[in-house]
């Protein structure tokens, strides 16, 4: 038997008096005073659901959803990637129509919309749900969330337009989380609104199918799309979804003539590469033409994505910059306070025309959407 | 050789800061009703599948193949003994069920109730125990009676509860989700109740994709067949402190058309899968699944490119065996 010296004693309780220490703590973990008197629970109607549009049956009760590309296969009783729409015998659902978990009256310029209505606010509303998932959301405890999950109320879309008209508001904007997982609450709500001379802004990430995209763009007045990068890498591993369908569907809404902007986020390291924007730019300028807004934003570590620093701002000043030599005539800065490139200015004579501080417009000098220098008319939508 | 105060002292110190780090790496460990320290790997590769005998005319009560299926599995004579190797009286019980494909292809409630006897038996009142999946409509489809009371077993969804979710991410390597506080704060102890079948994506949803359940966003971690997702997921230090057993209700059993309930497909296993190890015991029933369709002329999950894959990934990571070769299957 080996003998031991009190040194080796000594050394060996000094081991087990740690891990006895360190046990205590793991032990402690798993034997908390759990009080199961306190768990409080919800109160509240079970959302209601609706038969979904633009699926197709496949046959052994499964369905191939048709509203999105990421085109789901969807098992019955299983959900989309979005969460919110659901298989149920073989026949697909909507779980979210009318299931408002959010609802403000924003500036339009929040969306941020620049050449829509300028100065005027919008019933801002969304659901829970998302066909991508974005690395660094901003409003992932809804957007990343099922309609079971999260506090909601239900609101009609008679009720929609009515608060609309009660608040003053041109417009409802469809936004925060993602508009097309609700296309059909959304559809419902724009042709309510419509009646009432209200018109509708989508504020998405464009990551729809064309023949739904077509039928809806007759019931609203403007979109904005989030253009996350130019390129598949990006798509793929940062938001879950795919280039090539935004790229599509940003040409049709351009082809269908109603009023577009463009939001780029720009994450230091990610997609903030001067070649790849410059090919982006160019491909702006020759698919939708030179006319369509781009506001280039400031990110902020957010949700997953809390390793990288704000964006610098000579970082978005030089894509700025970038994007004006390609021949875009309207670039903006945003997500920066009071940066001076957050006003329009008129692309003839450079004479200040909108000029804004965060949302707020300090000054509106447009005449009838025109500049009063020398007439050029802004391109947007300034009148109802 | 001998050495200084000082080298002794410095030694000492060194040995003081490494202890924990020794110790962090190690496996996961509980405390039973015996007082002992129980690692959570103890059984490791230990399989159960107990089956109503061959010839009978009345099919086994859940309860009477549970207690052969404990008493085996831990080794023990009776079976209130191995629910105290796992349990103690001062534990939350929480059963998480995979209430999914409503009736018939959920666990019965008798089996539930089998469950709750023997937690009794181990000093654990029904009070403080809870029965829940993530959604009330789910466990009511299943003929579950919700029960939020403070009396008897509860019985209720994630999303009865104000606050079911953590408000904060928590991240298991590539899975990043709020986990349901049911887990992570109201229990002390976990047993995974599923059901032996087959699922469209991810080849199985017996044991470990049952806890998909637990997490709010499951339907953004189905692409690649679930996997390597749904070992990521085990490897939450939430589910692997707490879960301590593993069962499936193979009464009724689903080898294909998953994970809804597709008539067709089913066949009568009258049968429990019982393990504290969820990737043996997925890779157990991934073989029956396979068996009985190789029997029903089908292809493998490989060949529908539908092959659990995550289990390999599971194993690798020390969640569990993945090895057929390497699991004690005990049949009785």
């Amino acid at each position: 038997m080996t003998r031991w010296s009190r040194r080796d004693m000594a050394k060996l309780f000094t081991l087990a008096a740690c891990g006895c220490a360190m046990g205590q703590d793991r032990a402690g973990e798993g034997h908390p005073a759990v009080n199961l008197d306190g768990l409080k629970f919800r109160s509240g109607a079970v959302p209601q659901v609706r038969e979904a549009r633009f699926w197709e049956p496949l046959g052994d009760r499964k369905v191939r959803c048709k509203l999105c590309p990421h085109e789901c296969v969807v098992a019955d009783q299983e959900r989309g990637t979005c969460g919110v729409r659901e298989n149920r015998g073989g026949k697909y659902y909507t779980l979210a129509y009318g299931q408002v978990c959010s609802t403000h009256i924003d500036p339009i310029e929040k969306k941020p919309l620049f050449h829509y209505l300028p100065g005027t606010s919008a019933l801002s509303i969304a659901t829970s749900g998302c066909n991508m998932e974005c690395q660094y959301c901003q409003n992932w405890q809804i957007s990343q969330f099922r309609p079971e999950q999260v506090p909601s109320v239900d609101l009609p879309p008679t009720r929609v337009a009515a608060l609309a008209r009660q608040y003053a508001s041109p417009t409802v904007a469809y936004t925060y989380s993602e508009p097309v997982v609700f296309y059909e609450y959304m559809y419902d709500v724009a042709a309510e609104a419509r009646k009432l001379g209200i018109g509708s802004v989508m504020i998405s990430n464009g990551y729809i199918q064309i023949e739904p995209l077509r039928k809806l763009i007759p019931v609203l007045s403007a979109i904005k799309v989030d253009f996350k990068g130019f390129s598949e890498n990006f798509y793929t591993k940062v938001c879950r979804g795919h280039l090539k369908p935004v790229l599509d569907a940003l040409a049709a809404i351009a082809a269908a003539g109603i009023w577009l902007e463009l939001v780029m986020l720009v994450i230091p390291t990610l997609n903030d590469n001067l070649e790849e924007n410059r090919k982006m730019f160019r491909w702006i300028r020759q698919n939708l033409g030179d006319q369509v807004p781009l506001h280039l934003t400031r990110f902020h570590p957010m949700y997953k994505l809390q390793n990288l620093p704000p964006t610098p701002v000579a970082t978005l000043e030089k894509l700025s910059a970038e994007a004006r030599q390609v021949g875009l005539k309207f670039v903006y800065v945003g997500n920066v306070y009071g940066h001076p490139e957050e006003s329009t200015r008129c692309p003839s004579c450079n004479r200040m025309l909108i000029q804004r501080v965060g949302f707020e417009i300090v000054q509106n000098a447009l005449k009838d959407g025109r500049c009063p220098s020398c007439q050029t008319r802004l391109p947007g939508v300034f009148s109802r | 050789m001998r050495r200084s105060r000082r080298e002794f002292l410095t030694d000492s110190l060194k040995t003081v800061a490494a202890g924990p780090l020794l110790i962090g790496a190690s496996t996961q460990w509980f405390h039973n009703a015996f007082g002992e320290i129980v690692p959570t790997d103890r059984w490791r590769g230990r399989v159960v599948v107990a089956r109503a005998a061959k010839g009978s005319t009345t099919p086994a009560t859940p309860g009477a193949l549970l207690d052969r299926a404990m008493a085996r599995l831990m080794e023990e004579e009776t079976a209130t003994a191995a629910w105290k190797r796992l349990f103690r009286p001062d534990d939350v019980v929480a059963i998480k069920v995979n209430a999914m494909a409503g009736r018939p292809l959920v666990p019965r409630y008798e089996l539930v109730r089998a469950i709750a006897t023997r937690l009794n038996g181990a000093g654990i009142p029904d009070e403080r125990i809870i029965v829940w999946d993530r959604s009330d409509r789910e466990l009511q489809r299943a003929g579950y009676t919700l029960n939020t009371t403070g009396r008897g077993l509860k019985i209720f969804g994630t999303d009865a509860l104000v606050d079911g979710y953590e408000p904060q991410l928590s991240h298991a390597m590539t899975v990043g989700s709020c986990f349901a506080r049911i887990l992570t704060r109201h229990c002390t102890a976990a047993i995974n109740l599923g059901v032996l079948k087959d699922h469209d994506l991810a080849g199985v949803a017996v044991m470990l994709k049952n806890f998909y359940g637990v997490i709010h966003n499951p339907n953004k971690y189905h692409n690649d067949n679930c996997s390597p997702s749904v070992a990521h997921l085990w490897t939450h230090d939430s589910i692997r402190r707490k879960v301590r057993l593993h069962i499936a209700d193979a009464h009724l059993a689903q080898y294909h058309g998953g994970p809804a309930f597709h008539s067709a497909y089913t066949w009568p296993f009258h049968g429990l899968i019982v393990a504290t190890d969820g990737v043996a015991a997925d890779r157990v029933a991934q073989e029956i699944i396979e068996r009985r369709r190789r029997e029903a002329g089908m292809s493998t999950l490989a060949a529908e490119h539908r092959e659990p894959t995550y289990l390999a990934e599971a194993g690798r990571l020390g969640l569990g065996e993945a090895r057929l070769d390497a699991i004690r299957w005990l049949e009785i």
